[in-house]
């Protein structure tokens, strides 16, 4: 039934669309119908039965009537028309046309017989422009054409052979109402094929669009699909993570408590590697999820400018006595790097490699590097191990794969590391690249982006030494209300060679110098005295009205108000604790240059 | 001892009680599910400290202790947390808990990290410390390690309560000072030990094994 419906469609719109062209055509053409009917009746009136000129416009006027009807009816009702109704109409259509035809044909017999050769002559011209016009309406079937002309056409040409009338035969109207009606055949078929070809296209346009729709329907259920599965898997992570490993840290608990209550060397041996096989659990559990992690996207890079050289050397210092536990030796040679990256993952990257390296070589070294590559550092881990065949160098980055551990050593997890080193590769962009060969060794290196701007050392990077080789003759008051921090502060100070005067209240600091002839070149003061004064206005005083050198604020208060106030102020404000490197800074800066030491 | 142990595990409540049972017979261990019920709990009796998992399912990560701790915020929190993120670490520190003991420990590690607990120290990670160590640039100096010692007994009692996660407020309260005096004590404090703010404090207690409980 449904395959019926589908194939009967296209054929149904096209009957649809076809009658309601010719509906509006009928429609058009019957004021010229009239009209034509009006001309012939005034200029034949004289010249032709009077009777039949009368006949013949009724008759016409009675088709021309049916014609209207019939074409409203389908204007009005075809858009939902079934197929009967539709055949209904094609019809009513089809003798409205061929009626009109054929009372345009009596013509002949109701006018021209009784005219004259103008009369003939001009009903002759009229009948043939009705067959013309007619031909020229869209019909779906040639048969239908014939049927619609007929009328006329017949009556046109047996006329013209002399039928009914003493006149012979006139063959040459006959031939012209023959070519003309070949004309109008071979016009209406090619016509009807153009509308047929444009009602495939609209068609065709229409199935697009519908396909169109119905694909991106398709592709909205699958992403929101794929959202949902996300989420899920999220929901699973975060299951995972919390509540699977909770039994597992129950089991250490327990495990801890039961070592209390074991007392024999067996059982305690037999403890110990129950307690080892739960930490190889964790591990591997661990990893698992981890993966997870970077597989769902809930890993993301939180890249910043940091001292690539100091990542590497501290993480190759967590490997030494595992290294050299192992007769390895294991060194770093790293240039000073300011990289921008995340240092969180890429330590991680390296820990896996040299935790690598450190575990499959057996003798000989493991060297790790840092070096400047134009824009980006180079860092490598070479090791002296067993080498990676070709054919196994792209395999070692899947997961759970172990080169030479065919029997899985136990203690060694689930080959996740480098998996693992693949996946921040990858998030990172790390270039990372193999170099081995079986007997050989293999290095690893990953390339890190350099951070812009240049090699600034963090704070308090002052190495002690440097700290020891400060000398300063400066005489330096200080003023704090906190025994302990003039102590240490002065301790400090005195160490560097400084002059120190130590004050608890501002008061007796400010009465020193009026009255003692040497001036400090420096007062470094809190600014909360538990006194009257504050360190602030107790430097004012000190600075600009008695002739101290300069003056320092060093403040335990980070109140955002307070500490604008200071640093409005025009002296240097350093936020407690003062380190040695604020003091350096401070204490060997020149007269009027700008203070380091002014940043919180 | 009262300690107060919240952890929506049943299973890891129970096996943590067995464990402290048996390092230090003298506890009283009391449990809760949940942070509502921790709290209700805390009302009724005092407690020397509270156990917190930062995982508990209805509230979860940092939300559970700044919920905990503005309901309770004179009891000292340490958390027990299944993850051992140094940023989760520090933020946690942050929000005013006084140590932090991984669920992952293997068990002579927790049982070390409860012993330190008990005794009223500061336990963080093995890898914190480490990392603020290469951070420090710097290895430990003798200086360094008295520095807690250069405190003055009131000081030193600021400094706990502090270290406790208390606001300046309530200290001068419990210390029966003003607030500006606290504030005093505090920025000294910060200048004697060499820390910049209460997390490098409190990650300097950890290491130098200043008793804060």
């Amino acid at each position: 039934m449904a395959a019926i419906s589908e194939q009967s469609r296209p054929r149904e719109d096209e009957t649809r669309a076809l009658l309601r062209i010719i509906a509006a055509q009928s429609e058009n053409a019957n004021p010229i119908v009239a009209i034509a009917a009006v001309v012939l009746i005034y200029t034949l009136y004289n010249r032709a039965n009077h009777v039949g000129l009368w006949i013949w416009a009724g008759l016409a006027c009675v088709v021309a009537i049916w014609r209207h009807i019939v074409s409203r009816r389908i204007r009005e009702h075809s858009g939902d028309a079934d197929t009967r109704a539709l055949r209904g109409y094609e019809w009513m259509m089809l003798a409205g046309t061929a009626g009109s035809s054929f009372i345009m044909g009596s013509a002949f017999w109701l006018i021209a017989t009784s005219g004259d050769l103008y009369a003939r002559m001009i009903v002759t011209l009229i009948s043939m422009v009705h067959m013309v016009a007619v031909l020229l309406y869209l019909t779906p079937r040639a048969s239908d054409r014939v049927i619609r002309t007929i009328g006329n056409l017949g009556q046109g040409i047996l006329f013209w052979l002399g039928v009914g009338s003493a006149e012979p035969p006139h063959w040459e109207v006959v031939v012209v109402y023959g070519g003309l009606f070949w004309c109008g055949m071979v016009f209406g078929r090619e016509q009807l094929r153009q509308f047929r070809e444009s009602l495939r296209v609209r068609n065709e346009n229409a199935a697009l669009l519908e396909q169109v729709e119905a694909d991106r329907k398709v592709i909205q259920g699958a992403l929101e699909e794929a959202r949902l599965a996300n989420a899920s898997k999220s929901r699973f992570l975060a299951a995972a993570s919390h509540d699977l490993r909770q039994p597992l840290h129950a089991l250490t608990m327990f495990l801890g408590t039961l070592g209390f209550h074991v007392t024999t060397d067996d059982a305690r041996r037999l403890l110990g590697r129950v307690k080892d096989t739960v930490r190889v659990l964790e591990e591997q559990f661990n990893s698992l999820l981890d993966m997870s992690r970077f597989d769902a996207g809930a890993v993301t890079a939180n890249p910043h400018s940091f001292r690539l050289d100091s990542l590497v050397e501290k993480i190759v210092e967590e490997f030494r006595p595992q290294a050299e536990g192992k007769g390895l030796t294991i060194s770093v040679t790293a240039t000073p790097a300011l990289a921008h990256s995340d240092p969180l993952l890429l330590g991680r990257l390296l820990r896996n490699l040299i935790d690598n390296a450190v575990h499959y070589t057996t003798q000989g070294r493991i060297a790790v590097q840092v070096q400047a590559s134009g824009e980006r550092f180079t860092v490598s881990v070479h090791d002296t191990g067993p080498g990676i065949a070709p054919e196994q160098q792209a395999r070692i980055f899947d997961e759970y794969v172990q080169l030479d551990n065919p029997g899985r050593q136990r203690q060694r997890g689930v080959g996740l590391g480098l998996a693992i080193v693949k996946r921040i590769d990858q998030l990172l962009a790390l270039r990372l690249q193999l170099q081995s060969a079986l007997g050989s060794g293999s290095r690893f290196t990953v390339s890190v982006q350099a951070a812009t701007g240049s090699l600034v050392e963090p704070a308090a990077a002052a190495s002690p030494a440097e700290a020891l080789a400060f000398r300063t003759s400066a005489r330096v008051w200080i003023l704090d209300d906190d025994p302990v921090v003039l102590e240490s502060l002065g301790a400090q100070l005195q160490a560097w060679g400084a002059t120190v005067k130590a004050f608890a209240r501002p008061e007796p600091l400010l009465d020193t110098l009026r009255h003692l002839g040497v001036k400090p070149d420096w007062i470094l003061t809190d600014d909360m005295l538990g006194s009257d004064l504050s360190g602030l206005e107790t430097a004012r005083i000190a600075v600009h009205e008695l002739g101290a050198g300069r003056a320092c604020l060093i403040t335990g208060n980070t109140e955002p108000s307070r500490l604008e106030v200071l640093r409005q102020s025009g002296f240097p404000v350093i936020v407690k604790p003062a380190t040695p490197e604020q003091l350096m800074a401070l204490l060997g800066a020149k007269s009027g240059s700008r203070l380091p030491a002014t940043a919180a | 001892m009262n300690l107060l142990l919240i952890d929506d595990h049943a299973l890891f409540r129970e096996g943590l009680r067995a464990l402290l049972g048996n390092i230090s017979p003298d506890v009283m261990v009391f449990e809760s599910a949940s942070v509502e019920g921790a709290i209700d709990e805390c009302n009724l009796t005092p407690f020397r400290m509270v156990l917190l998992d930062l995982g508990l399912s209805q509230s979860g990560g940092m939300a559970t202790l700044e919920q905990f701790r503005a309901g309770v915020p004179a009891t000292p929190v340490v958390v027990l947390s299944g993850e051992r993120d140094a940023a989760l670490i520090r933020n946690a520190i942050e929000c005013g808990a006084v140590g932090y003991i991984p669920k992952s420990h293997t068990a002579e590690q927790m049982i070390a990290a409860l012993r330190f607990v008990l005794s009223g120290g500061v336990y963080l990670p093995p890898e914190v410390l480490e990392a603020e160590r290469a951070a420090a640039g710097q290895p430990v100096s003798t200086m360094e390690r008295e520095r807690f010692q250069l405190l003055s007994p009131r000081q030193q009692q600021v400094a706990r309560l502090l270290l406790q996660g208390q606001a300046n407020k309530a200290i001068a309260r419990e210390l029966e000072l003003s607030e500006g005096t606290v504030k005093a004590h505090v920025s000294a404090i910060y200048q004697i030990i060499g820390a910049r703010n209460r997390v490098e404090a409190v990650t300097l207690a950890a290491r130098h094994g200043f008793i804060v409980m």
